[in-house]
């Protein structure tokens, strides 16, 4: 460790982007007459520059990590503000604790991980003072408030606090840092929210009221206990002692009253973490023989993190993902963004995914949903686009109520009741996915296709592919919507099946679809890979390119001729 | 959303989109488009040739994904705009519309009753005058019974 004093201030350096470029082209230069609202879409049907493998995943990295969600509402100026309240956070918590220390020349050790202003406590510990007993202190270490953030803004890693306790006040003895990893519970992104909820404080003081109820000390002996708490983000959802020792007789004397507060103060700092995980309290006790109560010291909190089975960069990539989410949640209690978030497909599909591979949980989905586990399972990025594009097929109600089952199956449990109606509800998604699609369904896909393509996957193409009236070309799916029932693990809108065409490009590749309609009925699909190759083969040169009629109407007319002679060899095949 | 094609002194929208659609295939031979769905490749379009005496183009509405079909909507732009009007009455009734979600009434797929009530339309349609271009595959084939019957 090395001692560090003050760090410079970073300016805030990332912003969000709130309005599409491609929306805006669209409303400055389309001079169309808006009548009524039925379904703003895409385009879609073939469209590859390679081969596809039967029933095979597509990467689509860009969705999810890389991608801003919709529901996420943040520009520089939050985020300016969040750091503010992340220090007011972190001392706030650190105040708490030192409230119930009162000897004079103890020492208290934060140790928090901090990231771009962010700071996550990952242990306390508490150091014996000097005889004799000094009372409270009401004075905290002086202007910390207005250190701190500079302590820490640019510093990724640990960094260490040490506050003595003195005659006259707390002080701050020193700063050290340390590099390392991040621990999986620590965050990244800062968060407005500079309390805890009540909720929160009110499972923190029942836990610990609990924890202290059970604890007795021998007459004039003392104990020592390990209690593990359970947390998951900002919910104490239980504790359990983990080792008990006492000396000097029978435990009998029980604790003063106080010890709860303590309990409750050592424990909510560690409550900003995100993901489910153990803080271990040590706890010490004497009894002094005069006295009626024995006396508690909560001397040393500390972070205790799960062994995850999956791989340590899904878990990672989950982890931040999932953060996101909980970070809108903790700030924003609109119902409307509530509303919005519960029944977003992308804020589901995010969700899910990373909950299912932090908490676990895959044994029961696979008993529900036996089909759709094994894609789901494979976690990562591809899971979230995979299940965005099935979710859209969903009804809101419908994913509402998979959002609040599945919460419920990982916070308390399903009652049986509750088990059958999530097996049913699961048995409906399993459905749909050897599904033909309606045309709702159909729509709804190429209206995400279309706005990922130009706002997320391709920005840039935003400005290159316009029409000569300022429209933007079509985005066709390299395998058709159409078909999208025989590529049951296919991501249809994964970033791989999408293009952007001129509409005039498009027309002659949907003609050659149109011709290979005649073996509709037969089609496997083995075929439909077939024709999208032909596809590929023939009019990939003005695939995500510019199209100009003057230099290559020749051309894309021969294109199309090629095509369909070897469309059609393939449809004879096909109905002989 | 109804985008409407832009027409004045500058543009001429109409002309220009069915230009681009023109081609030797129907629907787009016979057709001139007025108006799509922004993004998508769903078109409303007038049919010049089977204009009546007093000059009136039924209404059709088509797709350019693989499917070709054309399902006449309106026996011309006036009743078209109606049978809208109507459907948005319906529409702003849907559960599911009013949840942002899936809505059970479509346009034109699943009113085929409201488009029905055009009868010089379904006159047309009884009398085959639309069977060069709608191109009709199985799953419309309900719709089209129910037009005719209403």
């Amino acid at each position: 460790m090395s001692q560090e004093t003050f760090a410079a201030l970073r300016p805030a350096d990332y912003g969000y982007n709130t309005a599409s470029a491609a929306r805006c082209i669209g409303v400055e230069l389309a001079w169309w007459v808006c009548i009524l609202a039925l379904v703003l879409q895409a385009c879609a049907t073939t469209g590859a520059m390679d081969d596809l493998e039967p029933e095979e995943d597509l990467p689509a990295k860009e969705i999810g990590r890389a991608l801003h969600p919709s529901w996420e509402t943040r520009d520089a100026e939050t985020d300016e503000e969040a750091r503010r309240a992340e220090a007011t956070a972190a001392l706030s918590g650190m105040r708490g604790v030192a409230s119930h220390v009162e000897e004079a020349g103890a020492e208290l050790v934060f140790r928090f991980w901090a990231q771009d202003g962010v700071l996550t406590l990952l242990s306390w510990k508490r150091s014996a003072g000097e005889a004799g007993f000094t009372g409270k202190v009401d004075s905290f270490v002086r202007d910390f408030e207005v250190y701190l953030p500079t302590y820490v803004r640019a510093r990724t890693g640990e960094v260490v606090f040490t506050l003595l306790q003195e005659q006259r006040g707390w002080s701050l003895r020193s700063v050290t840092t340390a590099e390392g990893s991040k621990p999986l519970e620590a965050r990244t992104l800062p968060v407005r929210r500079s309390g805890v909820t009540a909720d929160t404080l009110a499972q923190a003081h029942a836990v610990a009221i609990q924890l202290a109820k059970g604890l007795r000390v021998p007459n004039g002996g003392n104990a020592t206990v390990l209690a593990d708490v359970l947390l998951d983000d900002d919910r104490v959802l239980g504790a359990t002692t983990a080792r008990y020792e006492s000396h000097g007789g029978p435990p009998v004397r029980e604790p003063s009253p106080e010890l709860a507060a303590q309990i409750t103060q050592a424990l909510l700092p560690f409550t900003h973490g995100i993901g489910p995980r153990t803080v271990r309290l040590t706890l010490q006790a004497e009894h002094h023989r005069a006295e009626r109560h024995a006396r508690w010291r909560v001397m040393e909190a500390e972070t205790l993190r799960p062994e995850s089975r999956s791989s340590p960069d899904l878990v990672a990539e989950h982890y931040a993902l999932y953060e996101r989410i909980l970070r809108e949640w903790r700030e924003e209690t609109q119902a409307a963004f509530l509303q919005a978030g519960v029944t977003s497909t992308e804020f589901l599909a995010t969700w899910f995914i990373s909950s299912l591979a932090l908490r676990g949980g895959i044994t029961l989905f696979e008993a529900v949903a036996p089909r759709l586990a094994p894609i789901l399972a494979r976690g990562g990025s591809e899971a979230v686009a995979w299940l965005r594009s099935f979710l859209a097929r969903v009804r809101p109600t419908e994913r509402e109520q998979f959002h609040r089952l599945w919460t419920k199956a990982q916070t308390q449990g399903l009652s049986a009741a509750e088990k059958e109606q999530l097996r049913k509800l699961m048995a409906r998604f399993e459905k749909l996915l050897g599904t033909k699609l309606d045309r709702y369904e159909s729509n709804e896909l190429r209206r995400m296709a279309h706005d990922d393509f130009y706002e997320k996957l391709h920005p840039n193409l935003a400005k290159l592919l316009l029409d000569d009236r300022a429209n933007l070309y079509p985005v066709h799916h390299r395998v058709p919507i159409e078909y999208a029932h025989l590529f049951v693990r296919l991501n249809i809108n994964a970033k791989e099946n999408l293009w952007g065409v001129h509409k005039s490009v498009h027309q002659k590749i949907n003609n050659i679809w149109t011709a290979f309609r005649r073996a509709k009925g037969k089609a496997t699909a083995e075929d439909v890979r077939k024709v999208a190759a032909i596809v590929d083969r023939h009019f990939g040169r003005w695939f995500n390119q510019r199209y100009e009629a003057s230099r290559s109407a020749s051309a894309l007319a021969k294109a199309e001729a090629d095509a369909l002679d070897e469309v059609k060899v393939l449809v004879d095949l096909l109905m002989k | 959303m109804l985008f409407l094609n832009r027409v004045d002194d500058q543009v001429n929208g109409v002309e220009r989109e069915t230009e681009e659609l023109r081609d030797g295939e129907e629907p787009f031979h016979s057709s001139v488009a007025f108006g799509s769905i922004p993004a998508l490749a769903s078109y409303y379009a007038v049919v010049p040739k089977l204009a009546d005496e007093q000059g009136r183009q039924p209404v059709i509405y088509f797709e350019t994904y693989m499917d070709r079909y054309a399902l006449p909507i309106a026996s011309d732009v006036d009743r078209f705009f109606d049978t809208l009007s109507r459907y948005i009455d319906l529409l702003v009734e849907d559960e599911g519309f009013r949840s942002g979600g899936k809505r059970d009434v479509e346009f034109p797929d699943s009113v085929p009753e409201l488009i029905a009530r055009d009868r010089r339309l379904v006159e047309m349609i009884v009398t085959g005058r639309f069977d060069f271009i709608m191109n009709l595959g199985d799953e419309f084939q309900d719709w089209l019974a129910r037009v005719k019957s209403a």
